[in-house]
């Protein structure tokens, strides 16, 4: 009786090795970045400069200047791909027949909860990959910088010192995100 | 009429709470896998551990590049086969309120697919890293994706950097 006890109690600790490395392989949540196979066909690129205007949360003030903000970050991206091997860019004010757009689309300070007083600083930022001449998009992609968490008075401190480093090292973090997904990660070829 | 067991039964309950909140597989990854500290994940794959390492100036090993089949024996992307120059980059950052914080060490163009820190990483601490081969392919300079952990937890419709789902370890508290 004791022994069919033991064994009543031990096959759910069975059940749970065995199970857990099975759950462990299941699908993941992360959607793939777009494709980008063929790189060749791209051709000259020309880093465009965007006119977008950020969306920036009022608990920032007035200090963020958008077009100032886009400006940084093209500037970020030209460091990224400058002696890139394999790619040819495009010098300033001349036209090429793919154009490399990365815009800053939301500046804004976010909490994980209500009661959360440590938000994070977050960009949202889309970068693309346009070929006017045939209309199309070749590459499209959202992504986000997140800060480390912060009180909320240490972001107004120093006429917004923190804001400002920070914005600075998200603009670099989204330059090097950008420039590696679309010019250096390999996409394995698809399977026959 | 008494009910005896219930201490006992209660008792292996306790077992069974603490073995199902404990216990860390080996997680599955995007990119490089680490060798050392191995990349593991609790709570059926939806939390990612930090693995505890034996010393404070580890030498963090990972899966060389190319990757090889099952039997190690072919290069498992035959057009991989091709890669030339292949070189190592590793990033790590400190911890904060679980996520990574500010940029500790970076490193570039690492020859081997290891690395030993040159000075002790700070004690009872938690860290971040990440690995990627950087390899010139057909005359075009290529990489893997950074290395991430791939967990269940949510979804990650927008990638995010830096990602929170970097590889991860803890530093002892005591000793170098």
């Amino acid at each position: 009786m004791e022994r069919r006890r033991d064994a009543l109690f031990f096959w759910p600790l069975a059940l749970v090795t065995l199970v857990t490395p099975a759950l462990a392989q299941a699908p993941s949540t992360r959607l793939p970045a777009p494709s980008l196979r063929d790189r060749a066909e791209l051709g000259s690129i020309a880093v465009a400069q965007s006119r977008y205007l950020p969306d920036t949360d009022p608990s920032l003030g007035n200090s963020i200047s958008g077009p100032l903000l886009q400006e940084l970050l093209r500037q970020d991206i030209l460091k990224q791909v400058s002696g890139l091997k394999g790619y040819t860019f495009a010098a300033a004010g001349e036209t090429a027949p793919t154009l490399l757009e990365v815009r800053v689309e939301r500046v804004s300070l976010a909490k994980d909860s209500l009661i959360d007083d440590s938000p994070s600083l977050v960009l949202r930022a889309r970068a693309r990959l346009v070929q006017p001449a045939y209309g199309r998009s070749v590459y499209d992609q959202k992504l986000e910088y997140r800060s480390p968490k912060r009180a909320s008075s240490e972001w107004s401190k120093n006429e917004d010192a923190m804001v400002h480093r920070e914005i600075g090292q998200g603009l670099k973090e989204l330059a090097q995100k950008a420039a590696d997904d679309i010019f250096l990660v390999y996409d394995a070829p698809a399977a026959p | 009429m008494t009910r005896p067991r219930r201490p006992e039964h209660l008792r292996r309950l306790i077992i069974l709470a603490w073995a199902l909140s404990g216990c860390s597989v080996k997680a599955p990854v995007y990119g490089l896998r680490p060798n050392y500290p191995e990349a593991r994940v609790r709570r059926g794959g939806k939390e990612a551990v930090f693995t505890l390492i034996d010393s404070r100036q580890p030498d963090l090993g990972w899966e060389a590049f190319p990757p090889r089949d099952k039997d190690a024996v072919a290069v498992a992307d035959a057009t991989l086969a091709r890669a030339k120059w292949v070189v190592y980059d590793l990033k790590l950052w400190h911890e904060e309120n679980g996520a990574p914080d500010a940029l500790a060490e970076e490193h570039s163009g690492l020859a081997e697919p290891h690395y030993q820190f040159q000075s002790p990483l700070d004690a009872c601490a938690k860290y971040f890293w990440t690995v990627r081969a950087r390899f010139t392919l057909d005359g075009r300079e290529q990489a893997t994706e950074w290395g991430v952990i791939q967990t269940t937890d949510r979804p990650r419709w927008v990638p995010v950097v830096p990602d929170p789902d970097y590889y991860r370890f803890q530093t002892p508290c005591t000793g170098h």
